[in-house]
């Protein structure tokens, strides 16, 4: 609460409502759903650390409100944050095209160096898919995003999700003693064509 | 004859009739002669003396919180130490009154009056002393004490260690002897110490008073001498602690010492500056201290930075001890991972140790900076807490001072402030985390400080914002929970129950009491505070109060699990609902306020979270009414 460590990472997590940001938050912070002796869960900003890398990546994890009349206060929220995390329902299409237009907003609003993952939430709930993971999958592949399918409820890939943002991230890297240059090597080829495929898709637009 | 000669007395007379110091030195001679010193002068430069006595108190005071910092060898004994200083003090600040006021009678007095009435008197004193002492004790002892306690002095500077063997080493050599003598003995020898510090101020005495009086004083300094070894007698735990904590106060004493030359030094340069062309005014002492500029103030600071390297250099050697034991763990667990990983990678496990032994003690480092920043900030001599109220009166002359300047003069000042612990400060890390803490902490206390005069050009600046929200909040007056689509759940309206029946009305009343009642009263605590990390607090308080209230609805009723999930969405709806409940003045000048006095460190955590929930009100409020318009 007081002083937070000034190299923690703020991630914002964005999405139409009530397709479980919170709780996606919630399973990785605490490792919870539902908590039934408490039945309040305020909405914050939730911390965690992960271990990548051979160092501590802290989180600072914004829950954003996804109605439609809050979505011009998104960037009150997204600015200066690392990492997005766009989540959509496979239950429901609409919060896919939802999560589409986030995508447009922070690519065109974010930092350069701005680490966006999409996620399609509630994969426990297969029989009433609505997306196909091919679909979400190509478009995730077309515009450089981090995809998962991931469970809330179950906490399937959740904790993937966060170590794979952490590893993304620019600041993990870049104190890494200068000895270690294979692992320096591989990251900064990734990120390379990462730019080199965004130099690619803002000539064709 | 003077009322400062009166008070003089008393302290002499403090001095002597002090019961728990046995051990410590007194001067009645020196008091004496110091209040006759004083009482000849002039009233006008008495008024004077009670200034700068004033602020060689702050100073003094200033060294004071310095010592206790210290982790000294006797904490237990602190409130004797304590008092001890103040007496160590006491002849100091006597010592420099009189320069001071020799200074302006300097026209009068001669230097070769000044050496020779010195010698003098240091050959008086010790003739004096060995004669009492020789009444009273052998002559060997005496002599084998001069030589121990000489060296020690002169070593006294080099280290800690090396003076205490010493001194254990002189009181096995004593262990022998008696018990009382020992100390007395001890006792004079820093008496002399003290008479020849003491020994500056002018005497414009004769030698023929002097014998008489060397008579008179004899009889006295015997009656003293006796009427202390029975004082001693009756506290019988004197032992090497107590020559250790007088040697700990000995070294605070040439600290102080050093450090008031200079002071006086400084002093000095002033009054010749000004005090010449105009002689001395109460006005122009005070303008002086306004025009002090930092580098001068950085040679008198060098002293305490140099105490305060020394109290770092202590509690790392503390905390690595400390740490030995969490290295042996670490030292284990990097066996383990050595013998698992290939050698290459033996330098990134060490990294990792030396990450983990770090932490620890950072968290007691950051409330060492706190509490540290804290004491400068109250203490009345300290270069910054004065040059924070110099800033202050200059915004005080300047009220019509544009909004944009004044940010850019309080930006630069911290950041002044903050290279200047730096430099002189041992705690500070070279990273800039704590540079960065101090210059937060006190960026707070400004802002703090001149909130009267720096909220009313926000006031002024976003009069057009404040005004469009105001509007707003008027015609939204009557919205209620439902009205800002707040989930049913949390209207929080009570069932009425049968038994409550009777007295209806005073039913009802409360009924209709606003659920989130609480959190509205403690948003509209907001514009009273002056501290604007304070305020983000209150912001983080209200969502709590939701939370509770929330809580409190449905603490007897049986609920779904994650029924009373407060996602985002109702965050921030209830958010705008207390917002518009507790409609404070000007809440676009406060969101602005915040947003340029909240440090960074604070924006990425729960605090920032904090203010982007208000930011966010704000806009909501202000985009309906835009929108409206078109």
């Amino acid at each position: 609460m007081t002083f937070v460590t000034p190299n923690a990472s703020k991630i914002v997590i964005l999405g139409d409502s009530g397709v479980g940001k919170t709780s996606l938050a919630l399973r990785f912070t605490h490792n919870e759903f539902h908590d039934l002796e408490l039945s309040t869960v305020g909405a914050k900003c939730f911390t965690k650390s992960v271990h990548v890398a051979d160092k501590d990546v802290h989180f600072s994890i914004w829950d954003t409100a996804g109605q439609e009349r809050f979505q011009s206060l998104a960037p009150i929220y997204y600015r200066n944050s690392r990492a997005a995390i766009i989540v959509y329902d496979i239950t429901q299409k609409k919060s896919f095209h939802e999560a589409e237009r986030w995508v447009d907003e922070m690519k065109r609003h974010g930092d350069e160096d701005l680490v966006i993952a999409l996620i399609g939430n509630k994969s426990d709930l297969n029989e009433y898919r609505e997306v196909k993971m091919k679909v979400a999958q190509e478009y995730a592949l077309k515009n450089n995003l981090i995809f998962l399918e991931t469970s809330a409820k179950t906490g399937e890939h959740v904790e993937d999700l966060f170590m794979k943002i952490a590893e993304m991230l620019p600041s993990v890297h870049a104190k890494i003693p200068e000895n270690l240059d294979h692992n320096f090597g591989i990251v900064s080829i990734s990120k390379l064509e990462e730019k080199e495929k965004r130099k690619e898709k803002k000539n064709c637009c | 004859m003077d009322h400062t000669f009166q008070k003089y007395q008393k302290e002499a007379q403090k001095l002597l009739n002090a019961k728990t110091r046995p051990h410590f030195p007194k001067h009645p001679q020196l008091l004496r002669k110091v209040t006759k010193e004083i009482g000849s002068l002039s009233t006008q430069a008495n008024v004077q003396v009670s200034k700068l006595e004033s602020l060689v108190n702050g100073y003094c005071q200033l060294a004071m919180d310095c010592l206790n910092n210290y982790e000294g060898l006797i904490l237990k004994k602190e409130d004797k130490r304590e008092a001890d200083l103040i007496l160590i003090t006491n002849p100091k600040q006597i010592k420099i009154k009189t320069e001071s006021l020799n200074e302006n009678s300097n026209e009068n007095s001669k230097k070769n009056l000044n050496e020779n009435s010195k010698k003098n008197l240091n050959e008086n004193l010790k003739e004096n002393l060995n004669e009492n002492l020789n009444e009273n004790s052998n002559q060997n002892s005496n002599q084998n004490l001069n030589d121990n306690s000489n060296e020690s002095q002169k070593e006294s500077t080099i280290t800690n260690e090396n003076y205490l063997d010493s001194i254990s080493e002189s009181t096995r050599e004593i262990d022998n002897k008696n018990m009382d003598e020992n100390e007395v003995d001890d006792d004079d020898f820093i008496e002399l110490d003290f008479s020849k510090d003491t020994f500056s101020f002018d005497k414009s005495r004769g030698r023929s008073e002097r014998s008489s009086k060397k008579l008179k004083a004899k009889n006295k300094y015997e009656k003293l001498f006796q009427s202390q070894i029975s004082k001693i007698r009756e506290t019988p735990d004197l032992d090497l602690s107590l020559q250790r904590y007088l040697y700990e106060a000995e070294g605070v004493n040439q600290e102080l010492n050093q450090f008031l030359n200079m002071y006086s030094l400084y002093q000095s340069n002033i009054t010749k500056k000004k005090l010449k062309a105009e002689g001395p005014k109460i006005d122009t002492i005070q303008k002086f201290h306004q025009d002090i500029s930092l580098t001068e103030i950085q040679h008198i600071n060098l002293i305490f930075g140099l105490k305060m390297r020394k109290v770092a250099e202590r509690k790392k050697k503390i905390s690595t001890k400390n740490l030995n034991k969490r290295e042996e763990k670490l030292n284990e667990k990097k066996q383990i991972l050595n013998n698992e990983t290939l050698k290459m990678k033996d330098e990134d496990v060490s990294w990792d140790g030396e990450m983990l032994s770090e932490n620890v003690p950072r968290e007691e480092q950051i409330q060492s900076i706190k509490t540290h920043i804290n004491k400068i900030i109250g203490s009345e001599a300290h270069p910054i807490s004065r040059a924070l109220k110099r800033f202050k009166m200059r915004i005080q002359k300047n009220y019509n001072m544009d909004l944009k300047q004044a940010k850019k003069e309080i930006r630069i000042f911290c950041e002044n402030s903050a290279q200047f612990l730096k430099e002189n400060f041992a705690f500070f890390d070279e990273s800039t985390k704590d540079v960065n803490r101090s210059r937060a902490l006190i960026q707070n206390h400004l802002v703090k400080s001149i909130y009267e005069f720096l909220f009313p050009l926000y006031v002024q600046e976003f009069k057009k914002q404040n005004k469009i929200i105001e509007n707003q909040l008027k015609k939204l007056e009557n919205h209620t929970l439902a009205d800002f689509k707040v989930r049913e759940r949390f209207w929080l309206i009570p069932e009425k129950s049968d038994s409550v029946n009777e007295n209806t009305e005073n039913q009802e009343l409360q009924i209709y009491q606003d659920p989130y009642i609480k959190a509205i009263v403690s948003f509209q605590t907001i514009p009273k505070l002056y501290s604007p990390i304070k305020k983000i607090k209150i912001i983080l308080k209200i969502k709590d109060e939701i939370e509770e209230a929330i809580t409190e609805f449905y603490k007897d009723k049986e609920i779904k699990p994650g029924y009373c999930d407060i996602t985002a969405d109702d965050n921030l709806q209830l958010f705008l609902y207390t917002f518009l409940k507790a409609n404070i003045p000007s809440p676009y000048s406060e969101m602005q306020f915040l947003n340029d006095f909240i440090p960074e460190e604070y924006l990425l955590g729960e605090l920032g979270f904090c203010l982007a929930n208000y930011q966010s009100a704000v806009q909501f409020f202000v985009n309906k009414d835009q929108n409206e318009r078109k």
